[in-house]
């Protein structure tokens, strides 16, 4: 458990916010997901990835607490404010600005089209990993993630790290 | 690089920016354009994938609390069979009443 934590936590807990967008049910979500990892690596059968594996439980399980607890939450909460970053104050506005176009159109995408993102922009998985660690054709991986990058692009609107 | 009866590199780069939407239907259905996407897509990928760092981040102390939130879970889990035990409850309710017991923390 020890080496899951350390070798995954970062991949799992992003996955678990791009689709919860809440930081708490994303700590729960990882938590769950790496229980349920742990629980059953001897039924892993290495036929893809070790990471692969986790994300796919992980989306899943996800989902599944994002559902859960929809009908206690009326509103989804946006996802965490981030500090500004840049030397004079008036790029740190633009950066800022940047950022909030750039939540909101990623608040806008639906949650597996987020997690698609995510895993390609942050991950680095190739077309296939996706298809396989989200058990999606490729086809639709594709579409989803052109759709998705357009519009987190306009959003950015040239922004520049 | 642009084959005939597909889009040229500079309209696939102005798609991207949020330009000629009727290229919608052709991106959908082509692969071939879909990975020259790819190569196009270039420096605002590097823009998406720096803004999704900063917006996702990770709180540094992250994998300390998840360790001790499954160390927590797996000894809750852990009582809950033993009382199951005790009590000669069926393996399944005792499920029952640990999934129920994760929901409401």
């Amino acid at each position: 458990m020890e080496e899951l934590v350390e070798q995954h936590a970062d991949a799992v807990y992003r996955v678990a916010l791009s689709v919860t967008r809440d930081p708490v049910l994303a700590e729960d979500a990882s938590q769950d997901a790496l229980i349920k990892a742990w629980q059953a690596l001897p039924s892993f059968r290495g036929d893809a990835p070790l990471r692969h594996w986790i994300l796919r439980i992980t989306h899943n399980v996800s989902i599944s607490l994002l559902r859960k607890r929809r009908e206690d939450v009326l509103d989804p909460l946006d996802f965490p404010e981030q500090a500004a970053t840049g030397p004079g104050v008036e790029s740190q506005v633009q950066d800022r600005l940047a950022l909030e176009r750039f939540s909101a159109a990623l608040r806008d995408l639906d949650g597996v089209s987020r997690s698609i993102v995510v895993l390609r922009e942050v991950e680095g998985l190739s077309y296939n990993e996706m298809s396989d660690v989200l058990e999606l054709p490729l086809p639709t991986i594709r579409t989803r993630l052109l759709r998705a990058r357009r519009q987190l692009a306009i959003a950015l609107d040239g922004w520049q790290p | 690089m642009k084959r005939p009866g597909h889009p040229s590199d500079r309209k696939l780069g102005q798609w991207i920016a949020g330009g000629d939407t009727t290229l919608d239907r052709h991106l959908a259905s082509c692969s071939y354009c879909a990975d020259r996407l790819e190569s196009v897509h270039g420096e605002s990928g590097e823009a998406i994938g720096e803004a999704l760092r900063q917006l996702l981040s990770v709180p540094e102390e992250l994998p300390e609390r998840l360790r001790t939130g499954i160390d927590e879970r797996i000894a809750n889990r852990r009582d809950l069979t033993l009382i199951g035990e005790f009590f000669g409850l069926p393996l399944r309710t005792v499920r029952v009443f640990s999934s129920s017991e994760q929901e409401d923390e």
